[in-house]
């Protein structure tokens, strides 16, 4: 109790000495008297119901449960429930006089009925009101006070939303950072906005989205090669590999048009089965970035390639033989199996003079012979995708994440 | 005799209810999700009368899957299975190509050596091996290679 009645007081003093005109030294000590009796009041409900366990007789009982009646009765909830409510009110309307006049009507009420002659027995009716009036209307001044205070910081100023949007493009909470830029766009127009826009659609994946923010800036002094190349970048990211050749930028630039032949060349690495001689191919690129791309050059000229039609001549000699060529030992072993099983019953009952038997042997074998010519035609093509798409992953990854050309910008 | 062709008779009419009614594995473990929506099953035995040839081949089908598949359980290693991947083949290609994928497909099954390298794990836990990659087009191969490197 002594601790809470500390707090009370501290509160009420360091509010206070914003008000230093005010003779204080009356209402101080009735403000301090008020808080303690408030607390004390918990206390007494608390006793109370301690003691109405204890005391078995009716009387004393019924005196009890009385006095809690009177303590439930009193309104204390209701005026904390309105003062909350004008607190709400005012944040969301301008309109809240009413609010707070009803408040202070019902705390003089309560104060009026129970409070007061706790405080001052010997006081008349008219002092009673009174000193209630003196005590809440102070108690409202300091509150309305703070709210006069909230209200002169503006947290939707421009200054404050570029702030958030910052630390939500930090954080990589992209999608809340877009809005917060185009809060501020409205306000002044940025080219500095408008590229983080790009590129924060361009870090969620969003790549046109970001290509439009890109061409919005190309005639920007300060962003236009900047994101000129940024808009290539997306086009590659997005694999737009023939948008990315036919493009052609207003102004001819000769910096933007190499980093353009840059990103073809590099976008022939997944899409051309046959790159261009090496003279050709590494003219863009400087000597450091050639260093780089040469092992990449040689193992795309190279990739371990089968033709679907050598595994399926191979298959229709040696049964299985073309599965074992593209790598399927396993499928290619049972093929043979399953074939011969087939050929040297048919044989066999041929010879025996079985002739159903022999028919429907040879059948089965034929069905087997033919699947295995197909599949591993089939299986050749499927050694080439697995090939290539193990390729172009890996030179993605690459340059996912050594961003030797890339260029990339830190805010 | 008369008790011998009775037994007889009601051992048959015993196998055509049971195999009417037959639950598969599947149906009986699974945990569903309990909806009270009335839907068509996925896997019904409709005879499709568009043409000759189309019912010829649901007949076909519907006859395995009410005698054989149904009583056999859910044992291919296979998504989809083997019956469905011949039914797929046909559908998407022709009777003769879809019988050739058939065939190469029966005896990858028959391989006692699959790996999941080969194949790789569908959604069902069960080794992935769907038509497209045997229709002998190089770029929907590709793309369907893509798609699952897309999907890791």
């Amino acid at each position: 109790m002594k601790i809470q009645k500390f707090f009370l007081a501290h509160n009420l003093y360091t509010n206070l000495t914003l008000f230093e005109k005010i003779n204080w030294g009356k209402i101080g000590n009735a403000l301090f008297s008020c808080s303690f009796v408030l607390t004390q009041k918990n206390q007494k409900v608390k006793t109370a119901e301690k003691l109405s366990k204890v005391f078995t007789r009716k009387a004393k009982r019924k005196e009890l449960s009385r006095f809690l009646k009177y303590l439930k009765g009193s309104g204390i909830k209701q005026i904390f429930f309105s003062l909350r409510d004008a607190f709400l009110i005012r944040l969301f309307n301008d309109n809240f006089s009413n609010v707070l006049l009803t408040a202070k009507r019902l705390m003089l009420k309560w104060f009026n009925k129970n409070l007061a002659h706790n405080l001052y027995p010997n006081l008349t009716l008219f002092e009673k009101s009174l000193t209630g009036k003196i005590v809440f209307s102070y108690l409202l001044l300091l509150t309305s006070y703070s709210f006069l205070f909230s209200q002169q910081t503006d947290l939707f100023s421009y200054d404050n939303r570029m702030k958030f949007g910052n630390y939500l493009y930090e954080t990589k909470d992209y999608i809340r950072a877009v809005d917060e830029y185009r809060a501020c766009l409205k306000i002044n127009q940025s080219d500095t906005l408008q590229f983080k826009i790009g590129e924060a659609f361009f870090e969620m994946g969003q790549y046109n989205f970001a290509s439009e923010e890109f061409y919005k800036l190309f005639s920007s002094k300060e962003f236009g090669y900047i994101s000129k190349i940024s808009f290539l970048k997306t086009q590659f990211a997005a694999e737009k590999y023939d948008s990315l050749q036919i493009f052609q930028f207003p102004d001819e630039e000769q910096e933007v048009l190499n980093y353009q032949l840059k990103f073809v060349n590099l976008s022939l690495m997944i899409t051309e089965e046959n790159l261009p001689g090496y003279e050709k191919y590494f003219q863009p690129f400087s000597d450091r970035e050639k260093s780089v791309l040469l092992d990449f050059y040689e193992e795309k000229k190279s990739l371990p390639y089968k033709s679907p039609l050598k595994a399926a001549v191979f298959s229709a000699i040696i049964p299985g033989a073309g599965k074992i060529y593209t790598g399927d030992y396993g499928d290619g072993i049972t093929a043979f199996l399953a074939t011969g099983l087939f050929a040297f019953l048919a044989y066999d009952n041929f010879k025996a003079e079985h002739n159903f038997r022999a028919w429907l042997f040879t059948g089965l074998g034929a069905f087997f012979y033919c699947g295995n010519v197909y599949g591993s035609a089939a299986s050749a093509q499927i050694h080439n995708a697995k090939v290539k798409n193990e390729f172009e992953a890996g030179f993605k990854l690459f340059l996912k994440n050594e961003n030797y050309f890339i260029p990339f910008i830190r805010f | 005799m008369r008790l011998r062709l009775i037994k007889k008779m009601i051992l048959v009419i015993l196998f055509f209810t049971g195999a009417g009614f037959a639950q598969t594995d599947w149906q009986r473990w699974e945990k569903k999700e309990v909806s009270y929506e009335k839907e068509a099953l996925q896997d019904s035995l409709v005879f499709d009368d568009s043409s000759v040839k189309a019912f010829l081949f649901s007949t076909l089908k519907n006859g395995y899957a009410f005698f054989i598949s149904n009583h056999d359980g859910d044992n291919c290693p296979f998504a989809p299975t083997c019956s469905h991947f011949y039914v797929d083949a046909v559908k998407k290609t022709n009777i003769i190509q879809g019988t050739l994928m058939f065939a190469d497909r029966f005896t990858r099954d028959s391989n006692l050596f699959k790996t999941l390298e080969q194949y790789g794990i569908s959604v069902s836990g069960k080794l992935e091996d769907p038509v497209i990659k045997y229709t002998l087009q190089q770029d929907s191969v590709n793309v369907y290679f893509k798609s699952r490197q897309e999907d890791k």
